[in-house]
């Protein structure tokens, strides 16, 4: 490298709209590499020319100027500066003795070492020894600077050098690139450029936002530009198919290719339309062929994939489509966005998310495999000598989410390369969407004219691959039902513990007595197999031979929870036609009226009246062992019907991936109405263990529950993530012999990693009630993303996409579940029954399954990885939201224990549960948010709730959360301080709007890349501060950089005056002066409506940002403002004036002016009560002056704060400070940021205002006034408001409407500022004449 | 505590300033704060005591003043008996080569809290301000009066 300090003269031109975007992106990320353009090789032969290439590459770089580039900041963007005397960057390593893989580490390590766009030459060789006569050469060239062609034309022309031929067949041309930026800058001014502006402006509207990937990692706020490389070769046949598709349908091979990248694309993201980058070479002059430089240029692809149509039609559609893209290929892709301003996520590139490369170049043809990163192996070409072999480097990896590069041979078949970003996706995926890209071209070569629907997925590895992972362990199952398993294990082992419940032990013996009981009974009411009988006992150790009898009897039980409404009870009685109430006297309150009655405390008494027994289907009830109501969709609950045999399944499969055994114990804290409940109740008792039954009120009491947990020694307990993060909540600190199941819900990481951490082990566990409890099981390790774990015995997962085809390991789809755990369906509700339970998918077509509902992806490493409910997607202003992302984003951030998102009125709404005696507050919770959330992503509104409302199953109830009713969406919000106010001005001037509010993100309301740098540039210019683009990105609100400035900088050694307006150079600027409070943000909104061309600057209390800087004089005031304005224009005519005390200091400014014989064009005074012993209030003490204080903190927000000096005055001293600070923040009108410091200063200017008001009796001057008096104001202070007695020059007062503080905003404003216009308007003319 | 001090010129001799400044009686004609006085015990002397009312900052503050020093020309010092809040007031006069006075004023004050929340930073500025400009209004005033009587 050759720092352009020490290299001689230099000459700066103009970089064009690629290199500027590129440049852009290196601001963001200076150690990004995925720029990077690499060509490697491996030499062997003569050292000698190892040092003649490097002599060749001295030389090229001295006759090319575009060898010798680099960037530098310009003010709209990059310049190219160029060196004179620029060196080569020569690398060298001595690799002999280095293992192969380690130097291709060295290598690819070494490649990806950053370039200074500052400084030249940004492009560098590193040379490798790796033998007496072998070496590794490796050339990096980053493309902000080069393109691809251009590294080839160089690798040509030192070949041909090397050849000794004398002459090169093809003449470099080194300077072109600056004419290139020179005409597309012109050309961008063009009416055609216009045009094609419009053209693609209608071809790009409405397109989706984002490619939503569903990948392997939470996505990151900002992307890191890392990614990785998974090469594919097709193979000849395909390739000839490919060829042949495209002579036959006019279209070219790339085309072809690209159409199966679009199915591909449309699969993974389940979008019908995707858009893809396709880089073009950007030299469409002849001129440009042999210049060296960046010429690439990206044009988007807008494809559309209708799965009922065939390829053939596909290609013909995209021929047309990447047609239409190329025809706006002469708008660089960068102003493009810039122009078309596209919503923007930080997260992601913009416009696309996945690109498609075909790069074949012209010439070095005999070198085309050296760019695979799969070459052949006996690829080689010979050069003066010397044999050169490729040495293939991965490269610009991470550029976007996806990326396909194609367009080299091998042996006569296209190879290609797939990058992915690492953000998204691991290896092994990235390895299976490769595959799958390979066999979906395959497949649709081999039959371009059958539906993209009726074509098989994936290829036969892989479905192998899905059917190990999918399936569970084959176990026989005993021709057993539960009670027998039961009665086996007390026949066993009849002294044994069994249950446990309110402070009374059962053995197994006596529950095997208590069951047979029951069952005897039920028997005697006439209680036949087949029958329904509702169980409702409270739980204790009667619960447990209750629900055993019922099954010991041939009967199937309904769980009735007695907690739930009665209606809700009723009806679940009625709609299974259950025979009979088993229940307790106690309970008698929730009878249901007309159910014959067993009572479990009177066994003997029988029936209260007799059973009528209802004709079943008998395939319906033969092995029904319970019907357990789940919500339905119509509001009313729906039973299913589970028959022994997947009960079975399910406590044999759980005993055997538990290891759960006779010294084991349960706390079953689930209510019977939930179908898990059947597993804490009985999978002990088949294993020689444990029941602990645990009440109903310690289960629901967090603090109860941990003692319970502790007292009763359990080795097991299953719970919801609700209830275990209730048990947190609560101070639990674990236990470590206590093993987890924690089910019912999706399970965040954070709880996962706590639960594991206090606990000997914790599993993961899914399945819906059809499938039988559970279905999946999986151990959690912290380190890993949470998957759900592995199919249980018997259990077959299927993840299929709308055709019921298995989609590929990578791919989202849906999950379908089949084997021994299948419900016999909904009890009732064939029609549902046959919706959900279906047969003869293509993926399986002999297998029944059931449709979950749930979104589920294989990643390419075995994991099932749950992705929502399918029902519940969310998609908002075009983007897909995973709602659990959300969430468990919001549960990581410190002090928040639970966070629910929903959907409301379009917006993402969050609920937040505080951890016990934590004060949350929103802001914090969404700066933590949006730091690890793309925007899109971060809950527009968030409301702070002291618990989340519960569903009796102990499931976060979301139809019950209330409307949210702490708001803070970016609604709109004036600047609040001096640095939001020249932030907001900048903006303003900078993205040419009028206005914007200090919640607005600045890519929201048309920023982009190049103004970004603008504002950075106006930032450090301003305060000394340097923002980063990349902060820029992320913290893109006037709020948020505000803070950014306060923290960066010199913002305390600025002066008090504020640039409310640039204006035009040369013109006078009109003072301002602040009023009361000491800020001047009160003149944003006259200053929008005053006329254009004159600049605005305003002069606020030093007090208000520097310590001990308040001024208690006017006079002071005077001569120190004086002193700024003179700073800035040292002469007349000058123009002042100010609001309320602004107009007072204006007296005083106006004086000394005229004392000093400088002419006052212009003093107005808006509202302001003339400084006249009148005037001066009688009690405005140190507490009256903090109540005005509260009083006009609270006006420009339209609020009123009004807080009785009196009461100020009781509490005195900063006890009345910091109450005025609560009640101020409590409604809003303090910056989030705010400091007590920061306000106290203001406070203090504004006493020291108040002092200088009450103590400024000045003399009457010969002076003109403007007043502009608020004809609202209800207190009278005179037709001139005591300025007769003072002015003795002209006294002009004109009425405005609007109150003393609303005349100074919306919409009153408006009209002062016309008011004062004309009084501006001589100034401009002269300076315009 | 504060101490406050401000040095100011009169154009009148040493004698005709003293007079001007020191005499308590005379304290309400120059200084915008000073509502008035009482002298209490016979005219202005060492030992002389006094009250005297300030209206100032939204506050009516009434002191007794006992005079320490009394020198004509040179030195007088003042302290307050009673009041809000204790003072020690100095008037230090010294001819200038064009025979007008330089006044160095010094005033130690210890107000305790009750100007609640106003630092006393501001305190101290305030009585600098206040002094400053009663004295530059004197200053012009005399100024004019001399001007006058010239004419």
């Amino acid at each position: 490298m050759t720092p352009l300090s020490t290299a001689t003269a230099q000459r700066v031109l103009p970089a064009n709209a690629q290199q500027s975007g590129l440049w852009f992106i290196h601001q963001t990320d200076p150690d990004c590499s995925a720029y990077h353009i690499v060509f490697a090789a491996e030499a062997t032969g003569d050292p000698a020319v190892g040092g003649q290439v490097l002599k060749i590459l001295d030389e090229l770089t001295a006759e090319h100027e575009a060898l010798r580039v680099a960037f530098r900041p310009g003010a709209d963007g990059p310049v190219t500066v160029v060196g004179d005397d620029v060196a080569v960057d020569v690398r060298h390593t001595d690799a002999r003795g280095t293992d192969p893989e380690a130097l291709r580490d060295l290598v690819r390590r070494d490649t990806r070492a950053p370039f200074d766009l500052a400084e030249p030459p940004l492009w560098r060789v590193h040379l490798y020894r790796t033998g007496e006569d072998t070496w590794v050469l490796a050339l990096v060239m980053h493309h902000a600077a080069f393109d691809f062609w251009t590294l080839a034309l160089l690798l040509g022309a030192v070949r041909d050098r090397l050849g000794g031929a004398g002459q090169e067949p093809v003449r470099l041309d080194g300077t072109a690139f600056a004419a290139y930026a020179e005409q597309q800058q012109e050309f961008l001014r063009s009416e055609r450029a216009a045009q094609l502006l419009e053209d693609e402006r209608k071809r790009l509207a409405g397109a989706p936002p984002a490619l939503d990937l569903y990948g392997d990692r939470p996505r990151p706020p900002a992307p890191s530009y890392d990614g990785g490389s998974a090469p594919f070769a097709l193979s000849a046949e395909v390739t000839d198919g490919v060829r042949r598709l495209a002579r036959e349908t006019a279209s070219t091979p790339y085309m072809v290719l690209l159409s199966a990248y679009l199915v591909l694309l449309s699969r993974l993201s389940g979008q019908s339309e995707v858009m893809v980058g396709t880089p073009t070479s950007g030299r469409l002059k002849r001129e440009y062929r042999n210049a060296l430089g960046n010429f690439v240029n990206t044009v988007v692809v807008r494809g559309e994939v209708d799965e009922e149509r065939t390829y053939r039609e596909l290609l013909a559609a995209t021929r047309e489509r990447a047609l239409g893209a190329l025809r706006g290929q002469e708008l660089p892709f960068p102003w493009l966005v810039r122009e078309l301003a596209p919503p923007r996520d930080a997260a992601r590139t913009p416009l696309y998310q996945a690109g498609f490369a075909w790069d074949r170049l012209p010439f070095l043809t005999d070198m085309g495999d050296f760019f695979l990163l799969d070459p052949g192996s006996g690829t080689a070409v010979e050069i003066a000598g010397t044999v050169v072999r490729p040495f293939p480097v991965p490269q610009q990896e991470g550029q976007a989410d996806l990326w396909i590069e194609m367009g080299a041979e091998r042996d006569g078949a296209y190879g290609g390369v797939l990058r992915y970003s690492t953000d998204v996706f691991g290896p092994a995926t990235a390895r299976e969407l490769a595959d799958a890209f390979v066999t979906t071209l395959e497949t649709m070569v081999a039959e371009p004219d059958a539906k993209l629907r009726d074509l098989t997925r994936g290829n036969a590895r892989q479905r192998a691959l899905l059917a190990e992972w999918g399936t569970g362990p084959v176990r026989e199952l005993p021709d057993e039902r539960l009670p027998d398993l039961f009665r086996r294990q007390a026949l066993l082992t009849p002294d044994a513990a069994a249950v446990v419940a309110d402070g009374e032990e059962w053995s197994y013996g006596r529950l095997l007595e208590e069951a047979e009981r029951v069952a005897t009974a039920l028997r005697a009411t006439g209680v036949a197999a087949g029958d329904r009988v509702a169980v409702m006992v409270e739980r204790g150790t009667g619960l447990v031979p209750a629900l055993l009898g019922v099954l010991a009897a041939g009967a199937a039980y309904v769980p009735l929870d007695p907690k739930l409404p009665a209606d809700r009870l009723t009806y679940m009685a009625e709609d299974s036609r259950a025979a009979l109430l088993l229940t307790q006297g106690d309970l008698r309150e929730r009878w249901i009226t007309g159910l014959p009655v067993l009572r479990l405390d009177d066994l003997a008494a029988g029936a209260s009246t007799p059973v009528e027994r209802t004709r079943e289907d008998p395939a319906a009830v033969a092995d029904l062992a319970y019907v357990l109501y789940t919500s339905g969709s119509t509001g009313r609950p729906k039973g299913v019907a589970i028959p022994h045999r997947a009960l079975v399944n399910l406590l044999l499969s759980m005993r055997e991936e538990t290891g759960f055994g006779p010294a084991d114990s349960l706390l079953a804290v689930t209510t019977i109405s939930f179908d898990i409940a059947g597993l804490e109740l009985f999978l002990p008792l088949v294993a020689g263990g444990r029941v602990l039954v645990c009440d109903s009120a310690t289960a629901a009491d967090g603090a109860a529950l941990a003692v319970r947990v502790a007292e009763s020694g359990a080795t097991w307990m299953q719970a919801t993530p609700t209830s275990w993060r209730m048990l947190r909540e609560a101070g639990w600190k674990g236990a470590e012999d206590l093993n987890i199941l924690c089910g019912g819900e999706e399970l965040p990481q954070e709880l996962a990693e706590f639960l594991v951490y206090v606990s000997a082990s914790v599993r993961n566990v899914y399945g819906p009630t059809e499938t039988t409890i559970w279905s999946t099981a999986g151990l959690v390790q912290p380190a890993r993303r949470i998957d759900i774990g592995r199919p249980l015995a018997n259990t077959g997962l299927h993840v299929l996409d709308e055709q019921g085809r298995a989609v590929e390991p990578g791919f989202p789809g849906e999950l379908w579940i089949g084997g021994e755990g299948l419900a016999l369906g909904y009890w009732d509700r064939a029609e549902l029954t046959g919706e959900r339970f279906v047969t003869g998918l293509p993926a399986a077509p002999q297998t029944r399954l059931y449709r979950t509902g749930d979104r589920a992806r294989w990643t390419g490493d075995g994991l099932l990885r749950h992705h929502g409910r399918l029902d519940n997607q969310v998609k908002l202003r075009g983007y897909r939201i995973e709602l659990a992302e959300v969430e468990a984003v919001l549960q990581a951030v410190e002090g928040v224990s639970t966070a629910v998102v929903v959907v409301r009125d379009e917006r993402l709404v969050g609920y937040v549960v505080p951890d016990p005696g934590v004060e949350l507050k929103v802001s914090q919770i969404k700066a933590a948010a949006a730091a690890s959330l793309p925007q899109y992503m971060v809950p527009g509104a968030l409301a702070i709730l002291d618990e989340l409302p519960l569903t009796a199953n102990k499931k976060v109830d979301r139809n019950r959360l209330p409307p949210p009713t702490v708001v803070s969406d970016a609604v709109f919000e004036k600047p609040r301080d001096a640095t939001e106010i020249t932030l907001a001005r900048m903006w303003t001037e900078i993205l040419g709007i009028p206005e914007v509010g200090v919640h607005d993100n600045f890519f929201d309301i048309g920023g982009h890349s190049m103004l970004a740098v603008r504002l950075t540039k106006a930032i450090r210019e301003e305060w000394d501060v340097e923002v980063p683009l990349s902060e820029l990105l992320r913290h893109g609100t006037i709020a948020e950089l505000a803070t950014l400035v306060r923290r960066g900088g010199r913002i305390d050694a600025r002066t008090p005056v504020v640039t409310l307006r640039e204006g035009e150079e040369g013109a006078n600027p009109l003072f301002l002066f602040h009023p009361f409070g000491g800020t001047v943000f009160c003149y944003v909104e006259l200053t929008r409506h005053l006329p254009p061309g004159r600049p605005v600057l305003a002069i606020e209390a030093p007090g208000i940002e520097s310590d001990g800087e308040a001024e208690v004089s006017v006079e002071g005031m005077a001569e120190r403002y004086l002193e700024y304005i003179r700073e800035l224009q040292p002469t007349g005519p000058y123009a002042l004036g100010g609001w309320c005390f602004g107009g007072v200091i204006g007296y005083e400014v106006a004086g000394l002016l005229q004392d000093a014989g400088e002419e006052v064009e212009l003093y107005v005074a808006i509202d302001s009560r003339a400084p006249i012993e009148e005037n001066i209030p009688e009690t405005a003490d140190d507490s009256t002056l903090l109540s005005w204080f509260a009083r006009d903190l609270a006006v420009p927000y339209g609020k009123t704060l009004d807080i009785p000096a009196d009461h100020l005055r009781e509490l005195g001293g900063d006890a009345a400070f910091d109450h005025i600070l609560e009640r101020a923040a409590a409604i809003g009108v303090l910056a989030e940021d705010a400091d007590r410091a920061q306000i106290l200063r203001y406070f203090e200017a504004y006493l020291a205002n108040g002092i200088a008001l009450q103590t400024y009796l000045p003399e009457p001057r010969q002076l003109d006034l403007l007043l502009l008096k608020a004809k609202d104001e209800p207190v009278d202070y005179g037709p001139s408001l005591g300025w007769d007695r003072l002015v003795e020059g002209d006294l002009r007062v004109l009425e405005v409407p609007g109150d003393h503080n609303s005349v100074m905003y919306p919409p009153h404003a408006a009209v002062a500022a016309e008011a004062i216009a004309p009084h501006l308007g001589a100034q401009q003319n002269d300076d315009q004449g | 505590m504060i101490r406050a001090e401000h040095e100011f010129t009169l154009p009148v001799p040493p004698k005709e300033a003293f007079a001007l400044l020191s005499d308590p009686a005379k304290d309400p004609d120059w200084q915008t704060a000073c509502k008035s006085t009482r002298l209490l015990n016979g005219e202005a002397r060492p030992g002389c005591q006094y009250e005297i009312l300030f209206h100032m900052v939204g506050k009516k503050m009434q002191f007794t003043v006992e005079i320490l020093d009394y020198e004509p020309g040179v030195l007088s010092r003042f302290k307050t008996l009673d009041g809000p809040f204790g003072y020690l007031g100095t008037y230090r006069y010294s001819e200038q080569p064009d025979g007008t006075t330089a006044v160095h004023w010094t005033f130690e004050v210890d107000p305790g809290d009750y100007f609640g929340v106003m630092p006393l930073s501001l305190v101290k500025k305030l009585l600098i301000s206040q002094v400053k400009k009663d004295s530059g209004r004197l200053a012009g005033t005399l100024a004019a009066q001399g001007a006058a009587a010239l004419a």
